[in-house]
């Protein structure tokens, strides 16, 4: 569709159009600063103020931590221990934690490991594991090994030492009837002395560190 | 090349769509058939409206403006016609794709990488030579038509090409392709549509009314406006992007009132009083487009507001905005164009009936096209605002809606294959002259021959 | 009056401010982000999907499912509801707590038919002074966070949806229409893969009225042979015999309808989406974990 090669080009059909230089009606400005101020002031309100976490119907981050789950407490603490007991111990230990004999597996439940004083002995079986007999309630258990689950939970130490503090926590409330946090400070103390240990406690072991 | 090539799309566009809508009265229709699925008719759709004629027509319009107005001649127009030639490629490798499942996923943007670069190549060939054409211009005045169809060159070429990069050469991570998809829909769609058609209309208006543009300042606040807050729009109101993002959004789009208000009042104004030589041509389709665009801008700034945005969006409202938008503004505004330029070129007029005939059957079209859908989709907006309404219900409000859109559609098929015979009628005559004249040219030189000797 | 080198800049200046807004910042507000913990419980989230679900959210999107059905939940408020879950051994003890932060609370009626919704409260911490009260008098209380809003009352979601949720999907499908059902979370609606079968080949079958187009294509039909058994991969049909085309009358003991390779990972897919961990920037209380069937009761 070039102008080059028609046969007939036919003049253009009068003059191009003109733009008159008439002022601008005042009105259209108005509406517009005023919608400007509108949009200004939303934008405000709800606009969360180029925050990357702020997704509506939160106004500004001090709004969505108003709806924060507690952190810590107990109750914090022990649905996480419970979590990770389900997906660590019950297989073995049995989400009611009464064990499993018939694999050499001991029953948690009014255990008098799990209700001792201090949760040094728990914390060390869990980050370990146990090999050899144990006597739980007055009944031998003999044939089982438990592994060193705590050891092989994910994480850096840190967060090693929270997740068995939480198990532990929860083992002890739930089965020990308990009802003291342990603390992940106890933990890494209780880690600190085992760390070069590459072997599952024993019995013996165990009643050398203190209750 | 541009103009017949879109028309040949529109037409097909036009296909696509009914057969999109059929899926809606009738969904076992392509049951057995992957390709007529409407998760691919769809896209076709869409792909061939924007891309196949959209775009075509809008940068053929913007490359006649530019000669026009700076009264000289295209340059290099071999060139142009081969960038002509390598989009239609593209569009038509992009639909051969689609069909086939490989899209893209993004809504507007569905054309695989292989054809986007071929478009994006095509563009800026033409673009260039466009801006070479300005450069070489003589009457140094610049009219208002001149800015947008600059702003327009200038605008394709970055946000496709970022769509094109970040979506599909080097994607981004999870919802910010929402949101490079959402602002290159947005611009193009508010942005680049208004300037290409916004050329037009302050072209011919005045032109065609014999009067002058009122005034050179609103055209230059309407500019001004259409750029600044036509940009930030596209992003809907339930987005899983922050909040900030949202509310930009929705204020951009709120703010588009001006601009629709400032069009309007240029309308006004310079029709004003002014003898109707319309009668069904390019003056009524432009009027129209006006209107219509006026119409879709204010509809969809009220539909920003949280209140009503709750109810509308995820329905057919939006699509409804949309046709507006798209059918009753901008292909309006290219028909209008396209019945206005053709007879100058080609030296051939288009018969008067016909150009009529286009208009009463694409003008009813666009609004039973758009406006069944808005009322459609806010009854079904509305429902499923409940939850205890059963979420087919909500789905069946809107059926009415949709069946007379799809009568709608229907109209503005036939419209676009009269478009299509216009033009071909066209491109006919003026081979047939060319050839005519070409013939008598030669015949001419060895009876001179002779009788010189 | 404007020269080009105006006009120029004027859309220079215009698309690149829209561009640092809406491309450059999210960018680098959410681009890199990678996984995200849970709260409170500190799970890595999302996780990336599997092999399967992952060639299906190819054919999701070459389908163009997305044209129909979007993949984001919507929220419009959200509030906290105090459960009281136990009156603890002493429960006058409780109750006294209970009546010092609330005298309308305090009353005995509130343990009847326990565990139960005592109030709501404008968000936790108004919830702290009872929480306080009652853990310290023995008794087991929980503050839920839960997020309203007609996409959640509709049972499409727990919570609104975030960037963090589409973090690995490789095109990410929020869509814009909803013609159909939102599936953000259809992965636990809809948890079974028979019935996600069912469905796409014939979806007025499953659900009666649905407009959903049926997609016959990605299956294949086999007639069976007299006494053929079915093959292992053919769908489970339902013994009422009207799950097939309703057109066609013939009873279903004939022929199967074995899954096609798109259509099984479509459906793993579809399985795969789920977006109801709670997150910090979209806070929800997760249902409780099972029950654990011992004699103490354990807080949540």
């Amino acid at each position: 569709m070039n102008a080059d090669s028609q046969p007939s080009c036919p003049p253009s059909t009068g003059a191009e159009p003109t733009a008159a230089m008439t002022a601008m009606p005042v009105w259209i400005v108005a509406v517009m600063l005023t919608l400007l101020f509108l949009g200004g002031w939303y934008f405000d309100v709800y606009g969360g103020w180029f925050e990357a976490n702020v997704y509506g119907p939160y106004h500004s981050v001090a709004d969505v931590m108003r709806f924060q789950p507690p952190k810590g407490g107990l109750d914090a603490v022990l649905s996480l221990g419970r979590k990770l007991f389900q997906e660590n111990c019950a297989v073995c230990h049995m989400e009611t934690g009464i064990g499993n004999p018939a694999n050499g597996c001991p029953p948690l439940v009014d255990s008098e490991w799990v209700k001792s004083p201090t949760p040094t002995r728990i914390a060390m079986i869990i980050s370990k594991g146990l090999a050899g007999p144990i006597t739980v309630n007055g009944k031998p258990y003999g044939t089982g090994v438990m592994l060193a689950v705590g050891d092989s939970l994910m994480g850096d130490e840190k967060e090693k030492a929270e997740k068995i503090a939480a198990i532990a926590t929860y083992v002890r409330f739930q089965f020990g009837k308990v009802a003291v946090e342990t603390k992940p400070a106890q933990v890494q103390a209780v880690r600190a002395g085992i760390k070069d240990r590459t072997s599952n406690f024993s019995v013996g072991d165990l009643m050398k560190s203190p209750e | 090349m541009l103009f017949g090539g879109a028309a040949v799309w529109l037409v097909l566009s036009c296909g696509f769509g009914l057969a999109a809508s059929m899926t809606f009265h009738q969904p076992a229709l392509f049951a057995d058939c992957a390709v007529g699925t409407y998760g691919r008719v769809y896209p076709a759709w869409s792909h061939l409206f924007v891309y196949g004629f959209a775009i075509p027509s809008g940068l053929g319009v913007g490359l006649w403006l530019l000669a026009r107005l700076g009264r000289v001649e295209l340059a290099k127009p071999f060139l142009i016609a081969v960038g002509a030639k390598l989009w239609h490629l593209g569009v038509l490798v992009g639909l051969v794709a689609i069909l086939n499942g490989q899209t893209s996923g993004y809504e507007w943007f569905e054309l695989p990488r292989y054809a986007a670069v071929l478009l994006f190549l095509a563009f800026v060939l033409m673009a260039i030579w466009a801006v070479v054409t300005y450069s070489q211009r003589r009457e140094t005045a610049l009219y208002p038509s001149q800015w947008f169809v600059l702003a327009a060159l200038f605008w394709f070429p970055w946000i496709f090409s970022t769509a094109v990069l970040l979506l599909q050469f080097f994607p981004v991570r999870g919802v910010v392709q929402a949101a490079v998809a959402w602002w290159f829909a947005g611009n193009l769609l508010n942005v680049w549509l208004p300037l290409a058609g916004l050329a037009v209309t302050f072209y011919l208006l005045p032109k065609l009314t014999a009067r002058s543009l009122q005034s050179h300042y609103l055209a230059l606040f309407v500019f001004w406006t259409v750029l600044i807050f036509g940009s930030w729009t596209g992003i809907p109101l339930h987005a899983p992007l922050p909040a900030w993002m949202i509310t930009l959004s929705s204020v951009a789009t709120a703010l588009m009132i001006v601009p629709a208000l400032a069009i309007g009042a240029i309308v006004f104004l310079t029709t004003r009083g002014a003898p109707v030589t319309g009668g069904g041509g390019p003056l009524c389709y432009s009027k129209f487009g006006a209107a219509a665009l006026v119409l879709a801008t204010v509809i969809a700034a009220l539909a920003a507001c949280p209140a009503v945005a709750r109810v509308t969006d995820f329905t057919w409202f939006t699509h409804g905005v949309t046709a507006l938008r798209l059918y009753g503004f901008f292909a309006m505004t290219m028909f209008a164009a396209i019945y206005h330029i053709l007879p100058q070129i080609s030296g051939v007029t288009v018969s008067p009936q016909r150009i009529k005939l286009h208009f009463w059957l694409a003008m009813p079209g666009a609004l039973l096209l758009a406006l069944p859908l808005l009322g459609g989709g806010l009854a079904q907006g509305l429902k499923m605002m409940h939850a205890e309404v059963p979420f087919l219900d909500a789905t069946k409000a809107a059926v009415m809606g949709f069946r007379l859109s799809t009568v709608g559609e229907l109209l503005i098929a036939f419209g676009s294959l009269v478009l299509l015979v216009n033009i071909a009628l066209v491109v006919a005559s003026y081979y047939r002259v060319v050839a005519k004249t070409a013939y008598a040219a030669a015949t001419m030189t060895p009876k001179a021959a002779e009788v010189k000797s | 009056m404007k020269s080009s080198s105006t006009v120029f800049l004027a859309a220079f200046l215009a698309l690149s401010a829209s561009w640092a807004g809406f491309v450059l910042v999210p960018q680098l507000q959410l681009g890199r982000v990678d996984q995200a913990k849970t709260v409170p419980t500190g799970d890595n989230y999302p996780l990336a999907r599997a092999g399967l679900a992952a060639q299906g959210a190819a054919v999701y999107r070459s389908l163009g499912c997305v044209y129909c059905h979007s993949q984001q939940v919507g929220q419009d408020g959200v509030k906290v509801e105090v459960v009281l879950l136990d009156a603890g051994t002493n429960a006058d003890n409780t109750l006294a707590a209970i009546r010092k932060v609330s005298a309308e609370l305090g009353r005995p009626e509130t343990f009847i038919g326990l565990p139960k919704k005592i109030t709501e409260v404008a968000d936790m911490n108004a919830a702290d002074a009872l929480l306080k009260a009652v853990s310290e008098a023995g008794g087991k209380i929980e503050a839920n966070v839960v997020p309203t809003g007609p996409d959640i009352s509709r049972g499409w979601g727990r919570r609104r949806t975030v960037a963090q949720d589409y973090v690995y999907d490789a095109v990410v499908q929020i869509g814009t229409r909803r013609a159909g059902p939102d599936l953000a979370n259809v992965g636990t609606r809809r948890a079974d893969p028979n019935w996600q079968l069912r469905h796409l080949y014939a979806p007025a079958a499953e659900i009666p009225g649905s407009t959903m187009p049926p997609y016959r294509f990605l299956f294949q039909e086999r007639k069976l042979k007299f006494g053929q058994h079915s093959s292992p991969d053919a769908i489970p049909l339902v013994t009422a015999g009207k799950f097939l085309d309703v057109s066609k009358d013939t009873g279903p003991a004939d022929r199967e309808i074995v899954p096609t390779e798109q259509a099984r990972v479509l459906v793993a897919y579809l399985l795969s989406l789920q977006a109801d961990a709670p997150l910090f920037e979209s806070p929800v209380t997760p249902p409780p974990a099972p029950v654990v069937t011992t004699n103490v009761v354990v807080a949540k």
